[in-house]
């Protein structure tokens, strides 16, 4: 792996744990919606498989990162 | 007086009563109860001129309809855990136009498949919902390939909810019967067919993956997720029945290595603009051992038109490098022990965009209270190379019980 990619998401990580402010519930109206989710929906989860099998690159998605054929 | 004294007692019989369902939470009812359940029905076609069952060239038209039921149950024991038991069961049918050319002279098996797959899972969380534990199994079977898995994982979250971390693993173990093209078939070696007593070989893939994840509330509109996915697979990679034709013309079957190391890293963000807007940002980096690197970024953005209605446009552009072993039709050096041509594994760049249109009501549809959620999904997929699908889902979801 490219060491300035591996610097990036440890950058990312540390600055959003140091930089995050604490959110009450009552402030969460917003966060609860259901579209704020940041798992996939369920009427995702076939297009999920479709790309799996389309492309060489998979997983960081929710979706399954190996196993089935996908072979057609 | 009087009239005033039998009001104070009332009241305070009923603050006596209201303390003493307090001090007994609701969590004390233990019977295993149906919490929710979801239908997912899709229509997926596509069609292109690259097929790797012909080396690389030839139609690569396809059809699946897949199905999936999801039913979750619940119960809270003595101590307030939660347990829930999810239980999923899917069936795909295909048909595909490449498969039916393994063999020229007589139909494919796989021109036609079915595919089922039930999978089970159990996940418990402490009382307060800051901690928990999962485990799954799951099997997958069609006509030449078998699979079965199972994975469990644990995760974290702060007392506020505003942090969380989980990892998982999972691990799937594989095997399929290896189905060569016609011309390819060492004598005495079968076709695969039903009806074809000659034997032939069943070989394994077993997939090894971890799982981790970061989600952080950053502000009252704003969260974030961060996921490292490394997999690991090894066995049968290539795909027997797929041709590979070198510059001479010679056909041969694909070969790849035995092993692949896998390392997608993810980034996700969640961000409620306004009142109406929400933005939904996900990028992707992947990098293999096969020399495949890809960028990926899906951008969605749900407009709530009403609190219960919302409609997404997304957009989706990928780009990957070819793997080492890739070569279009009839470019493959004779020599060349480790070969390819199927088109999945070139260099592409990709486009899927489409809408989301997502209805949740109090009320329920149609006088069924507990049908509580309708989505609609279409997708339309362009690849550099010339491939095109379409994808088209609908979910409907019931809520039993809070």
């Amino acid at each position: 792996m490219k060491p300035f990619n591996m610097g990036f998401f440890l950058l990312l990580a540390s600055t959003l744990w140091s930089s995050c402010v604490s959110v009450k519930p009552y402030e969460k109206q917003y966060l609860n919606d259901a579209e704020m989710e940041l798992t996939n929906r369920k009427v995702e989860v076939f297009e999920k498989n479709f790309l799996l099998y389309r492309e060489a690159a998979s997983g960081a998605n929710g979706g399954k990162n190996g196993g089935g054929c996908g072979c057609n | 007086m009087r009239k005033i004294t039998v009001a104070l007692a009332a009241l305070l019989f009923k603050t006596l009563l209201l303390f003493g369902q307090s001090e007994k939470p609701a969590y004390t009812k233990q019977k295993l109860t149906l919490q929710e359940a979801s239908i997912v029905s899709s229509y997926y076609q596509q069609n292109g001129n690259n097929s790797a069952v012909t080396g690389g060239q030839g139609t690569e038209q396809l059809t699946d309809l897949s199905n999936q039921l999801t039913i979750r149950l619940n119960l809270r024991n003595k101590k307030g855990r939660s347990h829930a038991i999810t239980f999923v069961q899917g069936i795909d049918v295909y048909t595909s136009a490449s498969s039916d050319n393994i063999d020229r002279i007589n139909s494919s098996p796989s021109r036609l498949d079915v595919r089922t797959y039930p999978w089970l899972g159990w996940e418990t969380t402490n009382a307060e919902e800051t901690s928990g534990i999962s485990a799954n199994a799951s099997f997958s079977v069609e006509y030449d390939y078998n699979s079965y898995g199972f994975g469990g994982g644990w995760w974290t979250q702060s007392k506020d909810k505003n942090r969380l971390f989980s990892v998982e693993g999972q691990v799937f173990l594989d095997a399929w019967d290896v189905i060569l093209p016609e011309e390819l078939r060492p004598e005495g070696y079968g076709s695969g067919g039903e009806n074809d007593p000659l034997p032939i070989d069943r070989r394994a893939r077993n997939s090894y993956n971890l799982s981790l994840l970061y989600n952080q509330v950053i502000h009252p509109r704003l969260q974030v997720g961060l996921l490292v996915n490394p997999g690991f697979q090894q066995g049968l990679l290539s795909t027997p029945f797929h041709r590979v034709f070198d510059q001479d013309q010679q056909v041969k079957t694909e070969a790849l290595p035995d092993q692949r190391f896998k390392v997608p890293l993810g980034v996700q963000l969640r961000y409620f603009l306004g009142n109406h807007f929400i933005l939904r940002l996900n990028y992707r980096y992947y990098f293999d051992t096969w020399a495949v690197n890809s960028h990926t970024i899906h951008a969605e953005v749900p407009i709530k038109i009403i609190p219960q209605l919302s409609i997404s446009p997304f957009l989706r552009w990928h780009y990957q490098s070819a793997a080492r072993y890739y070569q279009p039709f009839a470019q493959h050096d004779p020599m060349a022990a480790l070969r390819t041509s199927d088109i999945d594994l070139a260099e592409l760049s990709s486009i899927y965009t489409g809408l989301n249109i997502r209805y949740q009501s109090l009320k329920g549809f149609f006088g069924i209270k507990n049908w509580n959620s309708i989505a609609f999904r279409a997708g339309f997929y362009a690849q550099s190379r010339g491939l095109n699908a379409q994808s088209f889902t609908l979910t409907t979801g019931f809520k039993l019980q809070e």
